[in-house]
């Protein structure tokens, strides 16, 4: 018997292998099937899912961008923003929004009382020292399809009189002047955009047009630095000037 | 590798590149009692070897396109399965138990016949060996990759991949001896 060096070794057992066959199960097919069957579902949602994005962004930017085409479509909503634009130009510059330029509150107010409803921030620091306030919020039947920081506009009391006083140098608009404005907004009573629009958080831009209503309502919704769509209003044409939408992202404010 | 009349290897690649199902068939049985060869000789059961053989397919039939016409199909589809297994196996890597090297392994000596000897019966000595000493020892005798490349693949030395080798070959010789042994038992001495 010789030794066997390890390249003959190897080379033996190279060739043993060589033709190797081993059967598999008889069932082995069947999974990869399923198993290859399954790939394109995991797939396809992906590639469904950007799509859907890109129209969704598309419709979005075919629909907002162009405002000055406003006048040929005309919704409800641009009216009231038209109607906000005129008061706003026309009669108040105060640090307070006055109920003028809150189409919704002054809406409010013609329905609840009648009564000279008081408006803006200092309202909800009023509010809370009201130890009644909850229960006549129950009370207002358009509870259920309003932010409570609106209702607040409708609760008479000395306190918040002496604090309009106090902040707002100008009458606020006369009762005619609301129901017009109540008429005008009457189609957008519940879940509208235009209802959150007015819920004035203390900054003093006025709504004129499309674009600050986008702008304000992403505002809302959107507290990021990179808002997901954003629009240049000085000019009143609106130009888009930000959109960040996953993959789809520019913003020329920095180019700037 | 045995083809249908009806198939040749090309019109299998045609029309597994165009994802036709039963061409993928066609193709898995054909082919698949030679890879499930492969990885028996890297799995340590059958079982896992049959899971590699099925991830492989899988693989196969993903990456078809990318099989260019240089060098056969069957040993395109040998080197994605020996992939697989090689994946399959540092993915359990930490489950391993580590086999410490014994010093001062007496080398038999010993002339081997080889045609007594049944496939099935080495494979079962291969399957024996420790994970890495099979690994390594597949990867180099068999599909004849060289240390550093299995040193950077499986992310040991050199040195290591050496010593397992011999390890495992001194293994393998020691019971293939004694398989024959107990066999030939007069021919042994």
């Amino acid at each position: 018997m010789q030794h066997i060096r390890d390249n003959e070794f190897d080379q033996l057992l190279r060739d043993k292998f060589e033709e190797a066959e081993v059967r598999p199960s008889v069932n082995l097919w069947a999974q990869i099937e399923t198993q290859l069957a399954e790939k394109p579902k995991r797939v396809f949602p992906v590639y469904w899912m950007a799509a859907a994005i890109a129209v969704v962004a598309i419709s979005l930017g075919l629909l907002l961008y162009p405002e000055k085409n406003a006048g040929k479509r005309r919704t409800d909503m641009a009216v009231v923003a038209e109607v906000a634009r005129h008061k706003a130009a026309g009669s108040h510059k105060g640090a307070v929004p006055s109920a003028a330029e809150q189409p919704e509150a002054a809406m409010l107010k013609v329905k609840a009382t009648g009564r000279q409803a008081p408006s803006g921030p200092a309202v909800s620091t009023a509010m809370a020292m009201l130890p009644d306030a909850k229960s006549a919020y129950a009370k207002n039947n358009l509870s259920a399809v309003q932010p409570l920081a609106l209702n607040t506009h409708l609760y008479k009391n000395e306190l918040t009189v002496k604090q309009e006083i106090l902040n707002l140098p100008e009458p606020a608009a006369p009762d005619k002047e609301a129901l017009v404005l109540a008429s005008a907004a009457e189609g957008n009573t519940a879940g509208d955009e235009v209802i959150n629009e007015n819920d004035s958080k203390g900054d003093n831009k006025s709504i004129r047009n499309m674009g600050d209503l986008i702008n304000y309502v992403v505002d809302k919704v959107d507290k990021s630095n990179e808002k997901i769509i954003q629009f240049k209003t000085d000019d009143d044409n609106s130009s888009l000037v930000a959109l960040n939408i996953g993959i789809i992202r520019f913003n020329t404010k920095k180019h700037k | 590798m045995k083809l249908t009349p009806s198939y040749t290897i090309n019109d299998l690649l045609e029309g597994c590149k165009a994802g036709d199902r039963k061409m993928q068939e066609q193709l898995y049985r054909q082919t698949s009692a030679k890879l499930l060869a492969v990885c028996m000789r890297y799995a340590p059961d059958r079982m896992e070897a049959e899971d590699v053989l099925q991830l492989g397919y899988i693989k196969i039939f993903q990456k078809i396109r990318e099989y260019r016409g240089d060098g056969s199909f069957e040993g395109w589809m040998r080197r994605v399965m020996v992939n697989c297994a090689i994946e399959s196996y540092r993915r359990n890597l930490r489950t391993l138990t580590i086999v410490p090297i014994e010093e001062g392994y007496e080398q038999p000596s010993a002339g081997f016949d080889f045609s007594r000897l049944g496939m099935q019966d080495l494979l079962g000595l291969i399957q024996n060996l420790a994970d890495g000493y099979r690994i390594v020892f597949n990867m180099y005798i068999i599909e004849g990759y060289s240390h550093k490349e299995i040193a950077v693949n499986l992310g040991i030395s050199e040195g290591a991949s050496k010593s397992q080798l011999s390890r495992a070959r001194a293994i393998l010789k020691e019971e293939i001896i004694k398989m024959e042994g107990s066999n030939y038992a007069t021919h042994t001495g």
